[in-house]
């Protein structure tokens, strides 16, 4: 006859499994639900994020047990052992619904932008440096830099391969800092430019015809896959889901990568992510270096977008303003807003959104890049 | 302890990969720029 003991029942409950570090854990998942739904800061991850935390904080949940036996494991850890641990599936279907919302006109139409994409990821070698420095191994490093692309798929698909159980601690402080680049960046782009150099007004982009539009895709993925293999799953999704979009004939692939896939998939990865963070992760002196590092990697790659501009004007004449040199820490479009904003303080005759978006665009490219380079070095 | 050559690698690599690709990219979205719009500014001279 089973055991009814009140001793047994209650030890089958959370109450008298319930530790300190889980109590933490769950007042910083409800911290991230009200960020969401009362800061309105980046609700669609912070808010599963959230939940994902408090979900694997509550004991005996099981949610995160992933097993062989039948019934052994729990909902998320089959999503997570599956999407991202076993195949790491998940961040480059983010990257498809990405490519159908992107648009690549500022880019093509000012292709020098892209090289803003280039030099504001300095923040992840600077970050990269800090982590080893602090003690962090060389495959946690570059997990910890790549914070500094401000791009939360390109993060989350690199900690899944080099350094897993920092998983939830990376993509949750690329997703922090990517929801406040409205307050980090302004300080450093004002302390970098001068009054003179915002108020540069650069002309307006030239249209962009569809046969160029539809080329990029194409002669993007096969120029950087050729150099970084290792960056197919990132750079070749997102140039795919363009190319639906751009193509104009599948609109149905497009709606769906776009909408339902993207959404879908954003749930379970944006609640893996939470559910990894349980007590015992997340409460040490190594979290409080990573938090510190991202925030480091988001003002160096902010500075290296802006002091590019200013070299670039020493020797070109048609000036450029340096605003536009942070967006190229991806953030999208939140980075290209805040150069819109501040160039739009200094002269209200400034439009520099298109191409702050240009930036935007190539950071988002070259943060994919170097993830390749460093799962191609290191793995 | 520091692995320090394998930091100046992957830093080197990637800092200098990041600029070198993007700006390939760069170099062939202006040629194909530059010849789309010659070849455009034909069409419409021919009309």
């Amino acid at each position: 006859m089973p055991d009814f003991s009140l001793q047994l029942i209650l030890s089958k409950t959370g109450f008298l499994n319930l530790t300190f570090g889980n109590i933490v854990m769950i007042v910083a998942g409800l911290l991230f639900i009200y960020l969401a739904i009362v800061e309105k800061m980046e609700p669609y991850e912070l808010l599963p994020i959230g939940c994902g935390i408090i979900l694997a904080n509550l004991p005996l949940t099981r949610m995160m047990t992933f097993s062989d036996e039948v019934q052994g494991s729990g909902l998320l850890g089959v999503f997570f052992h599956y999407g991202l641990y076993f195949c790491n599936i998940m961040p480059p279907l983010i990257f498809l619904g990405l490519g159908v919302m992107t648009d690549f006109s500022p880019l093509i139409a000012d292709p020098k932008t892209l090289l803003f994409g280039a030099a504001a990821q300095i923040g992840i070698f600077i970050s990269f440096w800090g982590a080893l420095l602090l003690g962090f191994t060389i495959p946690e490093a570059c997990s910890i830099g790549i914070i500094g692309g401000a791009d939360g798929p390109t993060t989350i698909f690199t900690t899944t391969i080099l350094a897993p159980h920092l998983l939830g601690i990376t993509a949750v402080t690329a997703y922090s800092y990517m929801a406040v680049v409205a307050l980090i960046q302004p300080p450093i782009m004002r302390l970098l430019t001068t009054e003179e150099e915002r108020k540069i007004v650069m002309k307006q982009l030239r249209p962009v015809s569809k046969l160029e539009k539809l080329i990029f895709p194409l002669m993007g993925m096969i120029v950087i896959l050729l150099f970084v293999p290792f960056s197919a799953p990132l750079i070749g999704m997102f140039m795919l889901g363009n190319l639906f979009k751009e193509s104009g004939v599948v609109k149905r692939l497009a709606d769906s990568a776009e909408n339902e896939l993207m959404n879908i998939v954003t749930i379970f990865l944006m609640l893996c992510i939470g559910a990894s963070m349980s007590a015992e992760v997340f409460l040490r002196l190594k979290t409080l270096y990573i938090l510190a590092l991202g925030i480091v990697a988001f003002g160096a790659g902010t500075a290296g977008g802006i002091l590019l501009a200013k070299l670039m004007n020493l020797f070109s004449k048609e000036k450029v303003n340096p605003l536009i040199g942070s967006a190229g820490v991806s953030a999208v479009p939140m980075a290209a807003r805040v150069s819109q904003k501040l160039g739009q303080e200094a002269n209200k005759q400034n439009f520099l959104l298109m191409h702050a978006l240009g930036a935007n665009v190539a950071g988002v490219i070259g943060s994919a890049i170097i993830a390749g380079i460093f799962l191609s070095i290191l793995t | 302890m520091i692995d320090w050559e394998s930091g100046w690698t992957i830093s080197v690599v990637g800092a200098s990969g990041v600029f070198i690709i993007l700006g390939i990219l760069m170099a062939l979205l202006k040629i194909f720029g530059i010849m789309l719009q010659r070849f455009l500014f034909k069409i419409k001279i021919g009309k």
